[in-house]
């Protein structure tokens, strides 16, 4: 519960703070204005953070203090911003909503509620606790930024890592996935509004509940990812751009490009959403008028960058500041940068190359290699979704609506807005799916922009009579349903114990033991390595180091170039590497079938086997076994 | 907003292509 009451006092300081600098912006309606505020408050709390962070003043006390000032100066707001929402939801009242839109929200509301009970279990499974939220957890432990020079995951930390870092010191992991979910909540939100701003509020409430009930929506409320965030501010960047159309007011296309600054800021692929937006200002004001128009449309777009690339800013400086690469480890050929190098990139988009062929197998497939075969994409990812990922069908499931309802585009002949989101979408995936990684995560901006044009698409063909209207009433329901259940069958493997450990009925640690393969290894160094300690990890790929209540330190031959497996051939040179990073023990992690060979070799291996092989075995589980180096190998004058 | 009614072909080969989306979709599950 007082994960709970943080997590509100967070959201009401941020639609504050939010409501304050969006003075000048004539919105319409409550609803847009409260969930823009909310963004910008939530965005600028990010910033706050790291700005804590790099000046090493990342503790409890501070923060409060900060939240408390923000809180104090903008308290006026904050109850207007109440009233306005009371006036809201009497309205909605007063219209008053159909009978299908009360049954929608309720059972959107269920499912949400249903997900939110399992963010107060420990995090389990997918990336939250290989990287999206190890980080973050270290900072705060550190009251700062800590260099992991021995993982690049460490510099691939934006926007949404720096609110789960402010999570993490105020409170813990279940306040950083309730953040999450209030992303998701508020992307849903951005849904309605955008499909209501762009056609109907039938098309909104209907996209936001084919949104809401979609299967890897489930899958994103349960697991602290950046999808949710990096789509909502694409979402209300989109809005944003059509108020601007629509009224021609400055303020919105400065917001706008606000939005879509924090878009790229959340997530490097983000960086697509400015760039597309600008190109669609400069359309826009060419369309108006006209190539006499060519001299003005351009200093706009370059206002219009200049506010995105300054919102986006950030967690790219620090990187730049750190290894002297904003977009590390990537674009090395580029910027270079510290603690890796070519060859290890090379090994990286090897071992990725590896794992897409891998999975791509489990549609009877290969990865894609061409432009004919990435167009593909859109039937794989709705039809074999788990062929992207290491997760069962569902779990990463689309839906069939997009697929069936997105081509209706060709029947809304004369509507601008349906080109501009369905091009913005394809703009999006496009690049996405065919340069970068096609994954039905990796092109998510593109869904709520397509459902909405779907949604409309399909509320046309119910223009040809009452049987036509009632049958895409009964398609749409059917949609829903079919969509919840298998969101529900999501969520099923973990819910019981969640719920159990939200009402005190299990303990954290019971959680772990019983639905975590890796906690007892990581139970086995809590209890056998001192709080001083600082454990060596010895594994290929990553895995939840989250567990670990102790300093570590990665070396796997394909993350970090910092322990240059190139270079050292022998042991001694091995030590000699390790030195610097003060470890005291090691975890060899037991060898799981890979997916790749490691890019430089059994050498490694080899290297491994023989600092073990001088090391004291203090344990052993069947994920791996934890030795103590010897005092002439270990030196614990290092760093974190 | 005049909303415009779709033409019928339009709406016969967006019933058609669904139709062929939805049912291969369910029997992925049903298999």
């Amino acid at each position: 519960m007082a994960d709970l009451a943080i997590l509100a006092g967070l959201l009401v300081i941020a639609l504050g703070v939010g409501r304050r600098c969006l003075r000048a912006v004539p919105f319409e309606g409550g609803l847009e204005e409260g969930l823009f505020a909310t963004a910008l408050g939530l965005g600028l709390l990010a910033y706050a953070t790291l700005a804590l962070g790099l000046a090493g003043m990342l503790g409890r006390p501070a923060l409060v203090a900060l939240l408390a000032a923000a809180a104090a100066l903008t308290w006026r707001e904050i109850v207007a911003a109440f009233g306005g929402a009371l006036q809201g939801v009497r309205r909605w009242r007063d219209l008053p909503p159909s009978r299908s839109e009360r049954l929608g929200l309720g059972l959107a509301a269920l499912l949400v509620a249903a997900e939110v009970v399992m963010v107060f279990a420990p995090p389990v499974g997918g990336d939250q606790t290989k990287y999206q939220l190890v980080y973050p957890r270290l900072w705060a432990d550190a009251h700062r930024l800590v260099a992991t020079p021995w993982s690049f995951w460490g510099y691939l930390q934006y926007l949404m890592n720096m609110l789960f870092t402010a999570a993490f010191v105020l409170r813990g992991d279940v306040l950083a996935r309730l953040l999450n979910d209030a992303f998701g909540v508020l992307l849903a939100l951005a849904v309605f509004a955008l499909g209501r701003r762009a056609f109907s509020r039938q098309t909104g409430v209907w996209a936001a509940l084919l949104f809401v009930t979609m299967p890897l929506t489930a899958t994103l409320m349960i697991r602290a990812w950046v999808e949710f965030t990096l789509t909502a501010y694409a979402v209300l960047a989109v809005i944003a751009l059509l108020a601007w159309r629509r009224s021609g007011a400055r303020p919105w296309l400065a917001l706008a490009a606000v939005m879509a600054g924090f878009a790229a800021g959340t997530k490097l692929i983000g960086l697509l959403v400015p760039a597309l937006l600008g190109v669609a200002v400069l359309a826009h004001v060419l369309r108006r008028g006209g190539t006499a128009a060519l001299g003005s449309g351009l200093a706009t777009v370059v206002g219009f960058g200049l506010v995105a690339a300054l919102v986006a800013s950030p967690c790219y400086l620090r990187n730049a500041i750190e290894t002297r690469n904003p977009v590390f480890p990537f674009g090395y050929g580029v910027f270079g940068g510290r603690n890796w190098s070519a060859d290890a990139a090379k090994g990286l988009d090897a071992y990725y190359d590896a794992y897409r062929e891998t999975q791509a197998a489990r549609r009877g497939g290969h990865a894609y290699r061409s432009v004919w075969q990435t167009l593909r994409f859109p039937w794989d990812a709705t039809m074999a979704p788990q062929s992207f990922e290491e997760v069962g069908r569902s779990a990463y499931d689309l839906g069939p609506f997009l697929l069936a309802f997105a081509p209706g585009l060709l029947l809304l002949r004369r509507s601008p807005q349906a080109w501009l989101l369905a091009g913005l979408a394809v703009a999006y995936a496009a690049p996405v799916t065919l340069f970068m990684w096609a994954h039905p995560r990796y092109v998510h901006p593109a869904v709520p922009l397509l459902l909405v044009v779907a949604v409309e698409a399909v509320r046309r063909v119910g223009l040809w009579g009452p049987r036509a209207a009632r049958a895409v009433t009964a398609l749409l329901t059917v949609t829903v349903l079919a969509q919840a259940g298998l969101a529900l069958r999501v969520l099923r493997p973990l819910w019981p114990d969640s719920a159990r450990v939200a009402v005190g009925r299990m303990t954290r640690e019971e959680f772990l033991r019983r639905n975590e393969k890796c906690y007892a290894l990581a139970a086995l160094v809590d209890a056998k390595v001192p709080r001083d300690g600082n454990v060596l990890v010895l594994g290929m790929i990553p895995h939840p180091y989250y567990y670990l209540d102790r300093r570590f330190t990665l070396a796997s031959p394909l993350e970090q170039d910092a322990i240059d497996y190139r270079k050292i051939t022998t042991l001694d040179e091995f030590v000699t590497a390790l030195q610097q990073y003060g470890v005291t023990h090691v975890v060899r992690e037991a060898e799981v079938e890979k997916r790749a060979a490691n890019p430089v070799g059994e050498r490694v291996v080899r290297l491994w086997d023989e600092l073990v092989a001088g090391a004291d075995k203090i344990g052993e589980t069947p994920d791996g076994a934890l030795y103590r180096l010897t005092p002439a190998v270990a030196r614990t004058d290092g760093h974190a | 907003m005049s909303i415009e009614r779709p033409p019928l072909w339009g709406v016969v080969a967006l019933v058609g292509w669904a139709t062929l989306v939805y049912g291969v979709w369910a029997l992925g599950y049903l298999r």
